[in-house]
């Protein structure tokens, strides 16, 4: 029940991801990874935006995916909250639409009190009238955070936050993202192929390689999988 | 200067005009849609298809409606059992046959305007609970504003500028099927040329408002930028 079980296959055109592992629901788990190796990929299969061949998928005893059984859970219908490489904010909405957009579809009690939580969090009470086009990139890429929290999410899905952010932005972003993981209980996936993100942020790590997951546990002992990594 | 006749053609235009556009609207937006989603392999004929009217001579186009609506054709064989009657000569003939000669300037821009979205701020919207049908109306509508604003423009101004089409199916009853572009044809016919120029300014200023107006309001082509 205190893990997350997961097995997919998926070919696309060039490429083939076919990986059986599983994470605890506590705290933050690391995808790393050369760029190209399917972390991304993993991801959107655990949120729904592919459809793999053989899937199974089990979160606190639930399950999304079970193709034996013929189960695919639609992705708006799965609790997770995403956070993409790019903000990805809808321009069309201030910033407070954007964070209600994902509010106002679901029906979790405490949505509301999650919501205000996420903006005090992420410290974007002040941006909250402005459109996405008047905001900084790190800024656009807190709300983005916020709106993913603001979903009650049972899984927090983040891939590679900070990729698309210079220096001074990844300082800005990442204490934020720290807070989040400290005071929020919501187990987190976090994609990325930098060392120094996964040591400041994991807990556990699933180290991949070529659509295939090649090493699985916790920080302390995966320490040279990152060092090894750093060299390519 | 307007003769009531003159008037009776330019409100009747207006009518057509209207209705084309806001039918267009209804069946070319699910339409659009689909074509920019679909894998199907009738999609490059269907393109095809819907661009027809745009390489097409009118009359062309006029009389294969004609024969179409006429009551050896298949579809006036179905207006005919359904207690409708052939089309040609009626203003739902009319209404009909613009439709088709408009088909292309409503779908295109639409399609471009949905294809310039992407598949990102759906996925955006997914992970946010929303349904495909929500995500269509939350989402892709509003991104696609400029889309459907040149779509109608487009629709509206492409049917007050139809002539062959309308010759072909019957379009010269006064106040029944005679559009504006007709009218003046008539007077030209008949060496009226005070009226003529009269509704062909009233023609040509329309055209350059409308052209106008589009570029005005829709300084920069559709585009989503990645916030």
């Amino acid at each position: 029940m205190n893990e997350i079980l997961f097995r997919f296959e998926l070919a696309l055109d060039n490429f083939q991801l076919s990986v059986d592992a599983s994470f605890p629901t506590e705290g933050v788990t690391a995808i790393f990874g050369h760029s190209g190796c399917g972390k991304s990929t993993l991801l959107r299969c655990i949120a729904g935006l592919e459809k793999p061949q053989e899937a199974y998928l089990s979160i606190k005893g639930s399950t999304w995916n079970d193709s034996e059984n013929g189960i695919h859970l639609a992705a708006h219908k799965r609790h997770v909250g995403y956070v993409f490489q790019e903000a990805n904010l809808f321009p069309h909405l201030t910033v407070l639409k954007n964070l209600e957009f994902g509010v106002k579809r679901n029906d979790s009690a405490k949505r509301y009190e999650q919501l205000a939580q996420a903006i005090a969090l992420l410290d974007i009470e002040g941006l909250l009238g402005r459109k996405p086009e008047r905001l900084s990139g790190g800024e656009r890429q807190r709300v983005a955070i916020a709106r993913a929290l603001a979903v009650c999410p049972e899984l927090l899905l983040m891939d590679e936050p900070l990729a698309a952010l210079d220096m001074p932005r990844k300082r800005e972003i990442l204490p934020f993202l720290k807070r989040v993981h400290r005071e929020m209980a919501i187990p987190v996936l976090y994609v990325s192929h930098s060392p120094a993100e996964v040591r400041r942020l994991a807990d556990h790590l699933i180290v991949m390689d070529a659509g295939k997951v090649t090493a699985i546990g916790s920080l302390e002992d995966m320490d040279k999988h990152l060092l090894d990594e750093e060299y390519f | 200067m307007l003769t009531p006749a003159d008037i009776g053609a330019l409100w009747l235009t207006v009518k057509v005009a209207t209705l084309t556009t806001v039918l267009l609207l209804l069946l070319g937006t699910p339409l659009a849609w689909w074509l920019t989603n679909t894998q199907s392999r009738w999609k490059a004929f269907l393109n095809a298809l819907i661009a027809m009217p745009l390489v097409l001579p009118p009359t062309v186009l006029g009389f294969y409606l004609l024969i179409l609506m006429g009551p050896q054709g298949t579809l006036g064989q179905l207006t005919t059992s359904l207690g409708i009657g052939t089309l040609p000569f009626t203003f739902g003939g009319l209404v009909f046959a613009s439709c088709i000669y408009s088909l292309p300037f409503v779908v295109q821009p639409l399609q471009n305007a949905f294809e310039s979205i992407g598949p990102r701020p759906l996925e955006v919207a997914a992970t946010l609970r929303a349904s495909p049908l929500d995500t269509f109306f939350s989402v892709v509508i509003p991104l696609a504003k400029p889309g459907f604003l040149t779509a109608s423009i487009l629709g509206f101004a492409h049917t007050v500028g139809e002539f062959g089409v309308v010759l072909m199916i019957g379009g010269n009853i006064p106040d029944k099927t005679r559009l504006v572009s007709v009218q003046l044809y008539n007077h030209v016919e008949a060496l009226e040329y005070t009226q003529a120029h009269t509704l062909a300014a009233i023609l040509l200023g329309f055209s350059f408002l409308v052209l106008l107006v589009m570029y005005t309001v829709i300084r920069a082509p559709v585009r989503v930028q990645k916030f």
